[in-house]
């Protein structure tokens, strides 16, 4: 007992004062809060959403879509936007400190390494949005597209890891957040590129058709097809994308070049 | 070392790392699965579901809110039940008193919860949604308070501390899913089931306003949930001697 009184009078909260530190926490809570809506809402599409769809008559499908759905996809790519950005800039701040000051001029290769990392994600995400918008052979065969998108995330992974992160002194923690980040960046572009452009028009014409009765046009079927690979590839690659999340800070895979 | 320079990826060998990266991963899949969905209850399905015109509100509710209850419900267990087994990890490494870390600490959270079910009991603080949810946030807060007082051991890092916190908002969050907002919400589809396009029954439509009340406090108690999770890692702020 007179041990364990001892202890309290020892122990206090003392938070960190340093505005770097702070900073990060931040960019953090905000990243996590916001990650949550967006994967969560994803999840929420794919498990729930999905199957309950296909039990609606084309009349509860006008009143469903338009309000609950049309809400849920507002959270889902603003919920997106932030959680990349928030992500985007806890990632430059390490950047900016790579390499360490014995190695090299810290922040020196930041510029490139951003560049490149972009670019190639950015290409494996244009890939992926022309063989699923104008390829119609991709989006009748769903093993067609897991193939393709599992090809790009290992593509991602590969650039990243042995072209883009290979300068002396890059950590563990950077080089994970480039991967898995990589990843949520491309999530987002099909968020944006996709998801949220086919579902915007699929909703109008719903909701038109519900309250005019104007038919609902051929497209929307292909549109929706569409939208519904880009969800399911999201899902899927949400899971290598939040292991590297978490292997930044607590699983060390990349020793560095 | 110039091998090394191109082989970059080396996996860790030892297997406690590997282990509590597994139980990490889990934690996070099942959280986000959790925590999404009551973000989508609160901000889209409470606000929206009931604005639907008959007899679309009642298929949509057939059809979306027991897939969303499932989920909800399950992956809650399987976040609070892989995140005490990471705690239970570090509480042995750093060889705490485990029976009474874990008592303590069940102890606080079971005693919090009977003073929120009191709490639901007394119209004066169930009759305004935001009496509620600071009383709550005020017991809650209590508790996490007596955490940092009791809990400490010799040796004690930030980060158990930080993840008995934000772990007992947890495990407070689990018991509402499973003893107040399940319940109220299987009672409610089973008459919806029954009684299709009727109004639920004064004694339903009661417990339901209190599930709801409780939803909206559980959404609350999330961001200092998760603001303790991240801080276990990366914003020590708890000190030892």
């Amino acid at each position: 007992m007179a041990e364990f009184l001892s202890l309290l009078a020892q122990s206090r909260i003392l938070p960190p004062t340093d505005p770097g530190t702070i900073l990060d926490i931040v960019l953090r809570w905000i990243h996590f809060l916001a990650g949550i809506t967006w994967i969560g809402l994803l999840y929420f599409f794919n498990l729930v959403n999905v199957p309950a769809m296909k039990q609606f008559d084309a009349a509860t499908k006008g009143k469903y879509v338009p309000v609950v759905v049309n809400s849920a996809l507002w959270w889902f790519r603003w919920g997106a936007v932030v959680t990349v950005l928030a992500g985007f800039i806890y990632w430059a701040l390490l950047l900016a400190k790579e390499p360490p000051e014995t190695i090299g001029r810290p922040g020196s290769l930041m510029g490139g390494v951003m560049g490149w990392w972009v670019l190639t994600v950015g290409v494996a995400w244009f890939i992926n949005y022309f063989l699923l918008k104008k390829v119609p052979a991709v989006t009748k065969n769903g093993y067609i597209v897991a193939l393709i998108v599992t090809a790009l995330a290992l593509g991602i992974l590969w650039v990243v890891v042995y072209k883009v992160m290979t300068y002396e002194g890059a950590s563990n923690r950077t080089i994970a957040i480039g991967v898995g980040g990589g990843y949520g960046l491309f999530m987002l572009l099909n968020v944006w590129g996709i998801i949220w452009p086919n579902n915007k028009r699929v909703i109008t014409w719903t909701k038109e058709n519900a309250e005019k009765g104007t038919p609902i046009p051929a497209e929307a079927a292909a549109l929706g097809r569409q939208a519904f690979f880009a969800s399911r590839s999201n899902a899927w690659l949400s899971l290598p994308m939040l292991f590297f999340m978490a292997a930044a800070s607590h699983f060390p895979i990349f020793v560095g070049g | 070392m110039n091998l090394l320079a191109q082989a970059p990826v080396l996996l860790p060998s030892g297997w406690d790392t590997t282990l509590q990266m597994a139980l990490r991963w889990v934690h996070i899949l099942s959280g986000i699965t959790w925590i999404g969905l009551l973000y989508f209850f609160t901000l889209v399905a409470t606000p929206l579901i009931p604005t639907l015109e008959s007899p679309a509100r009642g298929k949509v509710i057939a059809a979306v809110m027991p897939r969303a209850l499932w989920w909800f419900r399950w992956s809650a267990q399987v976040a609070v039940i892989a995140g005490v087994t990471y705690w239970i990890l570090i509480l042995l490494a750093e060889r705490a008193p485990l029976a009474r870390t874990l008592l303590v600490w069940a102890a606080l959270i079971t005693t919090a919860f009977g003073i929120q079910l009191l709490m639901l009991r007394l119209a004066v603080l169930t009759k305004s949604r935001r009496a509620f949810v600071l009383a709550i946030l005020t017991v809650v807060g209590l508790q996490g308070h007596l955490m940092m007082k009791l809990l400490p051991y010799s040796g004690a890092t930030h980060r158990a501390l930080s993840i008995a916190v934000g772990g007992g908002l947890g495990f407070f969050l689990l018991l509402n899913v499973w003893e107040i907002v399940w319940p109220a919400q299987r009672g409610f589809l089973a008459w919806c089931a029954a009684n299709p396009g009727q109004p639920p029954p004064p004694e339903l439509s009661e417990r339901l306003r209190r599930a709801q009340l409780v939803s909206r406090a559980s959404f609350w108690l999330t961001f200092p949930l998760l603001f303790f999770m991240a801080a276990a890692s990366h914003f020590p702020f708890f000190v030892m001697g």
